[in-house]
């Protein structure tokens, strides 16, 4: 099989993720939705459901406009969006107190739909001692929920040691999955062949996919992109960061303007994967430790600083040029570290607010395209 | 008899802002009494601060301050030019401007030792003390309470209980000494006390009509927020309590010809209360309770007198907002009840989304349940430009209009 064609699967998944997963309820898988990076797919994987990611594929505010007032971020509607207008077909879902905004949309939904819908309370502040037994808890409600969902529960909770053989088996699978994209995307770097838009597409498909399939069509792409020749890109290294990607155009916009995405350090992009997950012992704290160790989100707390740290880790990793800081307006933990972010960074940031799902107009590309020409 | 029933202004208004200025003052010279100062949000723990004699300062209070003195717009438009979204919370960003050298009602806040952060009322508090503490640069401390959708739990309870710990650790390490449990104890009890006064003086309205209203509690909220376990709070409000009692007993009231009794939700308009006052007064309406003010002793029932150390922890997570919005409803409804209302006014506050998301829905819940009118006002809390009158007035005149039919 060709490079090219693998690509072109995750390209068709990517634009039409609604078909996918028709086929695939069709096939008889159920389908858990869930809101947030911070929410353990695995365990949703592990009681044989399907997890998808929603990452607001709606372009639309018809539902949400309802019950959401016109300061609420395009990225919380969107996602409100795909819930009540029940195009995934989806009987479950599973959110994540990541800010304010998500607390109150996972109320309307829990309030307005039938789906079976469950909050996985991850701690705000990761750097206390009281934080990793609070998120081992977390954990283990999860699994309470996803046994009381499963077709074959009878009423009786198991003791949770019970569930290690299956767990071990299914973290093995998403560790796979997570050191294949981050040896992918490193390696993306160097290839000219494949583009900003062809790695956005295999990130958006991990969060939908079969993940089996997904496992092997990544490592043998993988596999493939090895043998290419490595080249030392003359392209303006970019590093995207900020909330989930509001608007997937700019990287065919960074593709037309010569410029590489080294590091998508959105919460659609790379980020969600640097967890690493121990294989060995006690299942509960390998996966708590990992939520607790990743990258922090700016909705998390670990020190005044950490964010900032993070980013100057990864410029100084990746050599790169410049940031471009996409969020969605009104989106307030990412806006509020942007001043300070500026301070701190000493490469260009180009700030992109999005006010509408995919809507970014002409003077914003004009914006990007000048940026990219200052750097 | 018949009563004339008449207004007249409340005395202990003058008390408060004696108390108020003595505060500050106090606050101001900190350092020559050797005291240290910790910012504290408005939902956060002041007890184990006011044990360890420190200082609190109110952050929020100040934004109130701010919007009472109409100077929100030019301090967040300030902002704005330090970077900050024009749609982030206006009382964040008018205390940022404030701390970068521009002039507020009171000049500025008195510089922190620490900060104190407690998120049961919003996450945006964690990212606005974020900055502070990068600024200041003095330790910050974030008191994680994890909102109760649906229920309360004891791993929630353990959680927060173990950042108790932590805190007063870290209270230790900044001032030096040892927290007395003791004192503490004791100012728990003045906390509580306070809380149960500031309760029955809100309860005073259930007379028609109203010895006060809302926009007077708004003022008189100051105390339960700043300086609550204090003997100070504590007897003010008993003070306060009895006028209010003595007010009900001699017909003086807030709205002479209270013909509609009014519950109002989320944070009041600083800059217009005034404004609302007279023009709800004028259509012989009157504002009789609110979500807000009330939640200062929404949790009182889960304190234990007895075992303050040991209910602190449930206490400042079951608080109004902390919880999902099926529930607030609930306690909209049970509010409708007791202050016995015609109509309930929402205020859609852009600068608070965890209290206004979930609006729209409670409406309808509320609608569902009462059949009573309900007005959606936009606005915001501090920021004079997201206020209209023209508009708001007649959409005033409709939702009075509605209530007489």
């Amino acid at each position: 099989m060709e490079i090219r064609s693998i690509l072109r699967e995750f390209e068709e998944i990517a634009k039409d993720p609604v078909s996918y997963l028709k086929t695939l309820d069709e096939q008889g898988k159920n389908i858990v939705l869930y809101t947030c990076s911070y929410v353990p797919e695995e365990v949703i994987w592990a009681f044989g459901f399907h997890p998808v990611r929603i990452l607001g594929i709606s372009e639309t505010q018809e539902l949400s406009n309802s019950h959401l007032q016109p300061y609420c971020c395009p990225a919380g509607k969107a996602i409100l969006e795909d819930i009540l207008s029940r195009k995934l077909p989806a009987a479950h879902v599973v959110f994540s107190n990541t800010c304010d905004t998500m607390q109150r949309i996972s109320d309307i939904v829990r309030l307005n739909t039938d789906l079976t819908h469950f909050d996985f309370m991850v701690p705000a502040r990761l750097d206390s001692s009281a934080s990793k037994k609070y998120m081992e808890d977390q954990i283990i409600n999860l699994v309470r929920f996803m046994e009381e969902i499963s077709p074959d529960f009878q009423g009786e909770r198991k003791d949770i040691t019970e569930y290690s053989h299956k767990m071990s088996l299914t973290l093995e699978l998403f560790e796979k999955i997570r050191t294949t994209i981050l040896e992918l995307t490193d390696l993306f770097k160097s290839i000219d062949d494949v583009t900003n838009k062809d790695i956005h597409n295999i990130l958006f498909a991990s969060y939908v996919m079969d993940r089996e399939d997904f496992a092997k069509k990544i490592g043998n792409l993988l596999n493939m992109l090895k043998d290419l020749s490595l080249s030392t890109s003359n392209k303006k290294r970019i590093i995207l960061t900020g909330s989930i990607c509001c608007f997937s155009g700019i990287y065919e916009i960074l593709d037309n303007a010569g410029a590489k995405v080294v590091y998508d350090d959105l919460c659609s992009g790379i980020r969600p994967y640097q967890r690493q997950v121990e294989l060995k012992g006690n299942w509960i704290s390998a996966i708590s430790h990992s939520l607790l160790k990743r990258p922090i989100c700016a909705a998390k707390y670990m020190g005044p600083f950490a964010r900032f740290s993070y980013l100057k880790e990864l410029i100084g990793k990746y050599n790169a040029q410049g940031i471009i800081f996409m969020v969605p307006k009104f989106c307030d933990p990412h806006l509020f570290d942007f001043p300070d972010m500026k301070k701190e960074i000493n490469i260009p940031i180009l700030l992109l607010e999005t006010n509408e799902k995919n809507q970014i107009k002409g003077p914003e590309k004009t914006r990007i395209e000048a940026f990219l020409e200052t750097i | 008899m018949d009563i004339q029933y008449r207004k007249e202004p409340i005395k202990m208004k003058s008390k408060m802002k004696e108390i108020m200025t003595n505060y500050f003052l106090e606050a101001f010279d900190a350092k020559n009494r050797g005291k240290k100062v910790a910012w504290i949000t408005s939902g956060g723990p002041v007890e184990p601060l006011i044990a360890m004699d420190v200082i609190p300062i109110y952050p929020e209070n100040h934004g109130a301050m701010i919007g009472a003195s109409k100077m929100g717009d030019k301090l967040v438009s300030s902002a704005e030019s330090l970077g900050y979204s024009c749609d982030l919370c206006s009382y964040a960003t008018a205390d940022i401007a404030c701390s970068r050298g521009e002039k507020g009602p009171i000049g500025h806040l008195p510089q922190p030792d620490m900060l104190i952060c407690c998120n049961n009322i919003c996450s945006t508090v964690v990212k606005w003390y974020e900055i502070q503490a990068r600024y200041f640069d003095v330790p910050l401390f974030i008191l994680d309470t994890p909102m109760c959708h649906k229920d309360f739990t004891e791993e929630i309870k353990e959680y927060v209980q173990k950042q108790f710990d932590e805190l007063f650790l870290f209270l230790e390490n900044v001032c030096g000494k040892k927290m007395d449990f003791d004192t503490l104890e004791k100012v728990g009890r003045l906390s509580i006390e306070a809380q149960r006064l500031w309760q029955k003086i809100l309860d005073t309205t259930v007379h028609s009509p109203a010895p006060m209203s809302a926009f007077d509690a708004f003022f008189h909220l100051a105390l339960i927020v700043t300086l609550r376990g204090t003997d100070v709070c504590v007897n003010y409000y008993r003070e306060l309590l009895d006028e209010m009692e003595d007010r009900v007993k001699n017909g003086i009231c807030a709205v002479p010809g209270e013909k509609y009794r009014i519950l109002w939700d989320n944070l009041p308009i600083w800059y217009k209360t005034k404004w609302l006052s007279e023009k709800f007064a004028e259509r012989d309406v009157c504002l009789v309770a609110d979500t807000y003010t009330s939640a200062w002793c929404s949790s009182l029932k889960y304190i234990d007198e007895d075992d303050f150390l040991g209910s602190i922890a449930t206490a400042y997570i079951r608080i109004y907002l902390n919880q999902g919005i099926d529930i607030m409803a609930e306690e909209v409804i049970k509010m409708i009840d007791k202050y016995r209302v015609h109509g309930l006014v929402m205020h859609s506050n852009r600068s608070c989304k965890p209290y206004s998301f979930g609006q729209y829905d409670i409406q309808r819940i509320v609608r569902e349940k009462t059949g009573l009118p309900i007005l959606i006002i936009e606005a915001d809390m501090l920021d004079q430009r997201s206020f209209s009158d023209a508009q708001i007035e007649s959409r005033i005149d409709a939702f009075c209009e509605i209530l007489g039919s």
